[in-house]
């Protein structure tokens, strides 16, 4: 048990080790892997999207410059410009401002400004009577550089009146017949540039902010924060004009600039975001693992169990042989060395049964021409001896003796030879003996004393036939005959315990029974062949033995097994 | 064999799920539940306004969810006092209080504290000692500021009179008595308490002006309500620039009260810096971090010539 248990955990061990320990290389191997991909799939992904959002930008303030040029280009700006102060002609103009700009959420307002001061805007409040215009960056760049067009960086516009919104403007000159008579100024509000930034999604936490050139905020998704000194981008400006992933603090930029407009793009990555990012995927590296682990785990069973269970069923196959049952087949189907080795083993079973099916019939064979033989034997030395005794009647002429033999010797050749049984009852060799001790009776006269008895209800039980006669011969001829006088014989049966002992006691010489034997021709084989017969039917427990018996004389007991 | 196999593969489940759950904490942060107790619900107060975004800014970050509850005016102390108790019933991660009076609110923080809820005062603590964790401007040295600048503009022989939002909240009780030990008492005409209310502020410099003394050269107004109530009633007096305005905090009103030259000086809070430091306050003691007993947002002076500079846009004006 214990051994075949140990190849089973041994192959197990082995196959658990051998692939767990693969499957979690082969899962933490592909876990690095894919961290890895994630961090060059999103450096270059992200510093595309930089471009993107950049260009975005760009075209946005494009179509802000082209917009410009529409306004610049319009009769009712021109005429404003040449007559400021003309009521109908601000109306007019007013009113085309209102009318372009009712859809466009991200323009702030838009004020046409000329130099002497009155303006017109899309908006109903007045200018903020304490604005400070005039010493404002867009105004005078706008003034001092009127072929360019002049875009600020984030501030706050307080020129409407009442309101102080963040903007960004692009502001030129407004130039009539080579002179500078007015500024244009488009206020953007941040809902486009917002919206651009913000459909840029970066990771979880990730996101893009806008600087001009000397790092300044444009717009960034925190501006609130960044203002209120709360938060702070560590990127210096020098460094805005690198590419591909500037680390600074815990942050990876990724810049995009524009030389047209001057802005720079900052797409900003956590750095550890990318690390819990790909912690983020872990679980589910752990739940394949484990799925894996117990895919193998029951594999590695099947596999052992596979392997060891024929080896079992061998096993328990051949300890039934052990035990003495050949009808043993081991059901074993496998193609493998094992299969072959149950073939073999069958095969020496099967082989193992035949030659024991043999054997047995061979000894059964054996025993009984043994004991045909010995019949054989039987025969022709008792019927001499008694044709014998009839001659030597005959010649005294006692012919009433004759008839006595001759009848008894009928009655011994109908309970001996004609009865084809092997076992007979008792009573019946019984009878066979008296028949026999009567026709020596006869032959002896009073030399020979005999009585017979029997334990009662022993009669019927069966016996080996022709048991007792060899040895009552065997009594007379050895015990009697010699004896000087006459001599006793008795036949007792009876039960003890689980044999029937029949017992035959004489009186005569006695006789030792190891060399007495084959002491005479002819007389020995009797006694030797009861033995022999006995064991041959009964096993080694019974028999014929000798006793000496006190007071002289022989006691031939014979041991049977209780057959009713 | 196979209850072993069964023993293994229970094991293997089981120590999956200790490393899911593990890794999972580590990824999926659960939301804290903070309440935050305010002095008022007047939505009028930029202030307030500006607090309330500050907070917002901070739980989006640190994924807070907070509910913010007050008074409906910062006199009903009464109101606050029951807010706190109910708060309390309702078990928060954590509680920011600006307390209404810092002398009966005491019980109220001892209370928070018995509950074993973490707890910040935002704006204006209360007297109650061991200190409460205090986050927001160090009003006494703002009280001192107001009254060096008072002094560079003030004419001689001319008076200041301060005008307090509410003397028992430690808001106006500092700042008043940064004022009056900066000026001097002799420099002090008088202190009026106006019960947060920006009509007692009008009539209070109405009185005080309209009854021809003379030697009233300054009205400091020590918060934004009684500011606008003052600045209100200095221009509609027709005083503007005459009699100089001195005023804590900042509004679009007071901004044109500003450029129009009512209001001289104005000392602005960082009220968005208050409440997004406040709640990032509440959140390190929710997670056991040590956090200063006292956070000074700090204090700009603004006048007239440094309204717009680049890093004033940034403090005044918000970015929407």
């Amino acid at each position: 048990m214990a051994k075949r248990r140990q190849i089973m955990y041994t192959l197990m061990k082995a196959l658990l080790a051998v692939m767990l320990s693969m499957c979690f290389l082969i899962v933490l191997v592909s876990f690095v892997l894919n961290a890895n991909t994630i961090n060059d799939k999103e450096t270059t992904a992200i510093q595309e999207m930089a471009g993107r959002v950049d260009q975005e930008i760009y075209t946005y303030i494009n179509s802000m410059h082209d917009l410009s040029e529409l306004i610049l280009l319009d009769d009712d700006v021109t005429l404003f410009i040449e007559a400021p102060e003309n009521a109908s002609l601000q109306d007019e103009l007013k009113n085309k401002l209102v009318r372009v700009l009712e859809n466009r959420q991200d323009i702030s307002s838009i004020v046409v400004l000329s130099t002497n001061g009155t303006a017109v805007t899309n908006r109903n409040s007045d200018l903020n009577p304490y604005a400070n215009y005039r010493d404002a960056d867009w105004y005078v760049k706008a003034i001092n550089y009127p072929n360019q067009y002049f875009l600020s960086p984030s501030y706050v516009q307080n020129l409407i009146g009442g309101e102080y919104r963040w903007v960004v403007s692009l502001s030129r000159a407004i130039v009539s017949r080579g002179e500078v008579k007015g500024v244009l100024l488009i206020d953007l509000n941040f809902t486009t540039i917002r919206s651009v930034c913000e459909t840029a999604g970066i990771g979880e936490k990730g996101y893009v902010y806008l600087t001009d050139q000397n790092g300044n905020i444009i717009y960034h998704p925190f501006q609130r924060l960044v203002y209120s000194n709360l938060k702070s981008e560590t990127l210096s400006p020098e460094r805005l004009s690198e590419e591909g992933g500037v680390r600074s603090g815990d942050k990876i930029y990724f810049i995009s600039g524009n030389n047209e407009i001057q802005w720079q793009t900052v797409c900003v990555l956590y750095a550890n975001q990318l690390w819990r990012e790909k912690i983020a995927v872990l679980p589910y590296y752990i739940l394949i693992a484990a799925v894996f682990a117990i895919v193998i785990l029951l594999l590695s069973y099947t596999i052992s169990k596979q392997i060891t269970q024929p080896l079992r069923h061998l096993q328990t196959a051949m300890s039934q042989v052990e035990r003495g049952d050949l009808n043993v087949v081991a059901k074993i189907h496998s193609d493998n060395e094992i299969g072959e080795l149950a073939e073999t083993f069958n095969h020496m079973t099967q082989q193992l049964n035949q030659l024991m099916k043999q054997n047995k019939e061979e000894m059964e064979q054996r025993r009984a021409s043994e004991l045909k033989a010995l019949y054989a034997q039987i025969k022709p030395h008792f019927l001499y001896n008694t044709l014998e005794s009839i001659i030597w009647m005959a010649e005294k002429n006692s012919q009433k003796d004759i008839v006595f033999m001759t009848k008894n010797l009928a009655r011994l050749f109908r309970t001996s030879i004609s009865v084809k049984d092997e076992l007979v009852p008792l009573s019946l060799e019984l009878e066979n003996a008296e028949s026999y001790l009567a026709i020596q009776k006869i032959r002896y006269g009073s030399k020979i004393n005999y009585c017979i008895d029997t334990e009662e209800g022993v009669e019927n039980y069966k016996v080996v036939r022709l048991l007792l006669q060899p040895i009552v011969e065997n009594a007379i001829y050895h015990g009697i005959k010699p004896k000087e006088g006459s001599g006793n014989i008795s036949i007792y049966a009876y039960t003890s315990e689980l044999d029937l002992i029949i017992e035959i006691t004489d009186d005569g010489v006695g006789f030792d029974p190891a060399n007495a034997k084959p002491s005479k021709e002819g007389t020995g084989i009797g006694i030797e062949n009861v033995d022999s017969r006995i064991k041959l039917y009964f096993g080694e427990n019974y028999g014929l033995t000798f006793k000496d018996r006190k007071g002289g004389g022989v006691r031939a007991i014979i041991t049977l097994p209780i057959l009713p | 064999m196979r209850r072993r196999l069964a023993v293994s593969i229970a094991v293997l489940v089981a120590f999956t799920a200790v490393l899911y759950a593990f890794f999972s904490t580590l990824i999926f942060v659960p939301e804290k539940q903070i309440v935050v107790i305010g002095k008022t619900m007047d939505d009028t107060i930029e202030f307030w306004k500006n607090v309330k975004e500050g907070l917002s800014a901070a739980a989006e970050e640190y994924h807070i969810k907070y509910e913010y509850v007050a008074p409906q005016t910062e006199k009903d102390i009464e109101e606050q006092i029951a807010l706190v108790k109910d708060v309390v019933l309702q078990k928060p991660d954590a509680i920011i209080l600006s307390a209404a009076d810092s002398e009966l609110l005491n019980e109220s923080v001892r209370n928070i504290q018995a509950a074993g809820i973490p707890l910040v005062t935002m704006d204006s603590g209360v007297d109650y000692s061991p200190a409460v964790p205090f986050v927001g401007t160090d009003n006494y040295n703002a009280g001192l500021l107001t009254a060096e600048q008072i002094k560079t503009f003030l004419e001689p022989g001319k008076k200041v009179v301060v005008l307090n939002h509410y003397s028992n909240a430690q808001t106006g009780a500092e700042r008043e008595q940064g004022i009056v030990d900066g000026l001097g008492a002799d420099l002090v005409a008088g202190t009026y308490n106006c019960y947060a209310s920006d009509g007692e502020a009008y009539e209070v410099t109405v009185d005080v002006l309209g009854s021809g003394a003379t030697e009233i050269g300054c009205i400091c107004a020590i918060n934004e309500v009684v500011a606008r109530g003052a600045a209100r009633a200095v221009s509609d007096l027709g005083l503007s620039g005459s009699v100089k305005l001195a005023v804590f905090d900042s509004s679009q009103e007071l901004i044109r009260f500003i450029e129009n030259g009512t209001v001289t000086v104005a000392v602005v809070q960082k009220p968005f810096n208050m409440g997004y430091l406040a709640m990032k306050s509440a959140f390190d003691l929710i997670h056991y971090r040590n956090i200063p007993a006292e956070t000074d947002t700090g204090i700009v002076i603004i006048n007239k010539n440094n309204l717009f500079t680049p890093e004033n846009q940034k403090l005044l004006f918000s970015f929407q």
